[in-house]
């Protein structure tokens, strides 16, 4: 479970808001709220897919399912969106880090540190992973702790009327505030590792989901009453930028303090897609030994995180990003999901 | 063996990774305590720098203030000329006032701040205050009394908003309300008074630009209508219904609950009305002629006082709506209840003919000490 919660909380944190209010205005907490739902369906599927080869992970069910002509090169295509989404999430982070924090230090000094913290966690078992995660959870507590500051001065106004975008943005704004959910395709590879019964698991991965849904709208809320409608479109972080404005007795820049914080949870996603990635590697050329893929798999994600260096390629990027999401984490296991059922019923049937 | 390597290995790193690029030391700082703007002929801004200096080395020293001007296009650009002048980098991030010359003020404000938003370094809670004449006026006096002018003005401001003077604004805060189209926001306004400071009345402002003064008795009228209640306020009234010689037709009040209750309405006609109905509860401070024991004679006092209240209260809102100021953030009000009413109306022209029905309850619960 926090294995899942870990790897969702991340990067959307700070920008959430942001992307939601521009489509869905003051009704953008309940797109989260609907992303989330949307989110459980997505996941409902994926553990239904999983549950059917439960001693298997993804690299080793889908060349069962589709035989290994067709298997073996979309593991492939999987491993490459896995480290994909890592470049992507590392792209934001070195970005938002030079923005705020460091903006004299070159970008590679960034990524490299960031990069070898990842390594270093990414190449142990999953267990320990996990535990890594799990001491690290409080900092979530503490990160909405600090949030409650922006509570200061607040407007309850300027989310009304909740209806002024109309169900349909409210639903386009659940559509980009999906993305940002990611993380819980650790399950494709997690799930055989965690203990217990197939319902129980289901549960835990859908209690993670539920606190994330809260607390990304938690925070979209909590925007959403602290800035203007007409401000908010011009802050692209806005959960930063409100804590700026706070300073206490001794401490000022508590955006700084929010940002260490956001750093570590920001680097459990970042290990979670490396691991996605190196297990596949693992799998196929070092006899399941993720070990040894980790440090190359880091290199190409560092080389390729220092490519896009303008607006037009990120966001060339970002939507090549989405069409590869919708497809690879919801198309594809939803056709494999049918194909193993036929399968079972057709093999049932011939025994 | 292997160990060892390692050890050397992570001091090596340890050398290397720590963040030098960004390293801003305090000793290279010269710190900016205060800054204002004036606008100046052919649309030159000009700009006036506070920089507070610790003698280094010596200890027990009084810290001194450094002030001077530099001319230039925008915010930036002045910065950046003024740190050419000086040796040292000039920072801003503990800076606590910022000032605007009234002249700049009427035009627009916010291409000024831009920079303030943008910057992440920038002291983004810093005070702001609108000053009569020039802010470089203000700034050149360099000390008031005993204290540095940076201070001077940030203590000054603070202390009136606690005793509900002047409205409690920042850098940011007004971000949010100059953005929306619903809600105006009134800043401190500073005048120079026999080489002191006064800061007792607000600047309004429409949208971007300043467009009229309230004095102190309507700040505090406005402050109280809008429920931002310090940690103090007095007000003092003449009373003239009661005939008496001078000295004793006076009565001084601190307000100590204001409860308000403000709905607007939107009639058939499309006129737009706001009942505003508050209720004080009051603390007597000053009222030579006693008597409010008597229980009767305390009713009319209240009365009297509920009146001359609502009263002031219509008159502060008269102004303000001569202003085009809508401090009160009615236009929010209507986007969030009546948005559809609000897609119809001009709202600039629509403000100034909102009827505002102010009625206020005063009501005295304390006398201080004596009966």
């Amino acid at each position: 479970m926090f294995l899942v919660l870990q790897a969702q909380v991340g990067l959307g944190i700070l920008s959430l808001p942001h992307d939601v209010q521009q489509i869905a205005k003051g009704g953008g907490w309940i797109s989260t709220l609907f992303a989330g739902f949307i989110v459980q369906l997505i996941i409902l599927l994926l553990w239904a897919l999983c549950r059917l080869f439960p001693f298997d992970i993804i690299y080793q069910f889908v060349p069962k399912i589709l035989g290994k002509l067709l298997g073996y090169p979309l593991c492939f295509v999987y491993i490459a969106f896995f480290l994909f989404t890592n470049v992507i999430v590392l792209i934001r982070f070195a970005d938002i880090i030079a923005k705020w924090a460091l903006p004299e230090t070159p970008k590679w000094v960034i990524l490299l540190l960031i990069l070898a913290v990842s390594i270093y966690l990414a190449k142990e078992k999953l267990r320990t992973i996990a535990r890594f995660y799990v001491t690290s959870c409080f900092l979530i507590g503490l990160l909405v702790l600090l949030t409650f500051t922006g509570y200061l001065d607040v407007h309850f106004t300027y989310i009304l009327p909740i209806m002024e975008a109309g169900w349909i943005n409210i639903l386009k704004g659940a559509k980009e505030s999906i993305v940002p959910f990611l993380g819980y395709e650790i399950i494709l590879v997690a799930y055989p590792f965690v203990e217990g019964r197939a319902s129980g698991k289901l549960k835990a991965i859908s209690l993670a989901n539920l606190l994330v849904t809260l607390l990304y709208t938690f925070i979209v809320f909590t925007s959403l009453i602290i800035f203007s409608p007409e401000e908010l479109p011009l802050i692209p972080e806005p959960t930063l930028y409100m804590l700026k404005v706070f300073s206490f007795y001794v401490l000022e820049r508590i955006d700084l303090i929010f940002l260490s914080i956001w750093v570590i949870l920001c680097i459990t996603s970042i290990v979670s897609y490396l691991y996605l990635a190196t297990v596949g590697f693992g799998k196929f050329f070092h006899k399941g030994e993720h070990k040894k893929a980790v440090l190359y798999a880091g290199l190409i994600c560092f080389i390729l995180a220092l490519f896009p260096q303008d607006q037009g390629t990120m966001q060339f990027w970002d939507e090549l990003f989405e069409i590869l999401f919708y497809l690879l984490i919801i198309a594809v296991p939803f056709v494999l999901l049918i194909i193993a059922y036929l399968k079972r019923t057709i093999q049932g049937k011939s025994l | 063996m292997k160990k060892g390597y390692l050890l050397i290995l992570s001091f090596f790193i340890l050398l290397i990774t720590p963040g030098c690029w960004d390293q801003d030391l305090l000793k290279d700082a010269r710190l900016l305590y205060g800054v204002g703007f004036d606008l100046m002929e052919e649309g030159q801004l000009l700009g006036t720098f506070v920089i507070r200096d610790m003698p280094a080395g010596e200890q027990q020293t009084e810290a001194k203030v450094d002030i001077f001007y530099t001319t230039g296009k925008t915010t930036r650009d002045v910065r950046e000329k003024a740190d050419n002048k000086m040796s040292g980098k000039l920072r801003s991030f503990k800076n606590r006032v910022f000032l605007v010359g009234e002249e700049l003020a009427k035009q627009d404000i916010y291409p000024l701040l831009d920079v303030v938003y943008r910057d992440p370094k920038s002291a983004i809670n810093a005070r702001i205050a609108v000053t009569q004449g020039k802010a470089q006026d203000v700034l050149s006096l360099k000390k008031v009394g005993n204290i540095l002018i940076g201070e001077e003005i940030d203590e000054l401001i603070k202390d009136n908003e606690e005793k509900t003077v002047v409205p409690k604004e920042n850098i940011q805060t007004i971000c949010s309300i100059m953005l929306d189209p619903g809600e105006d926001f009134l800043l401190p306004y500073l005048t120079i008074k026999d080489n002191r400071i006064d800061a007792s009345q607000s600047a309004m402002f429409h949208r971007h630009h300043m467009t009229g003064i309230l004095n102190s008795d309507e700040t505090t009228m406005f402050l109280l209508l809008k429920g931002d209640l310090g940690k103090r306020n007095s007000i003092t009234k003449k009373i003239n219904q009661l005939g008496e010689e001078s000295g004793y037709d006076f009565i001084t009040f601190d307000v100590k609950k204001a409860k308000r209750k403000m709905k607007v309405l939107v009639q058939p006609n499309n006129e737009i009305v706001v009942k505003l109905d508050a209720n004080w509860k009051v603390e007597v401070q000053e009222f030579p002629k006693d008597h409010l024991d008597d229980e009767n004679f305390s009713d009319r006092i209240s009365k009297m006082l509920s009146e001359e209240m609502t009263n002031s209260a219509k008159q502060t809102i008269r102004k303000m709506q001569e202003a085009n100021c809508d401090g009160l953030g009615i236009g929010r009000q209507l986007i969030a209840f009546h948005p559809t009413t609000w897609k119809k109306i001009n709202w600039e022209e629509e403000y100034p003919k909102v009827r505002f029905e102010p009625n206020i309850q005063v009501e005295i619960v304390q006398t201080g000490i004596l009966n």
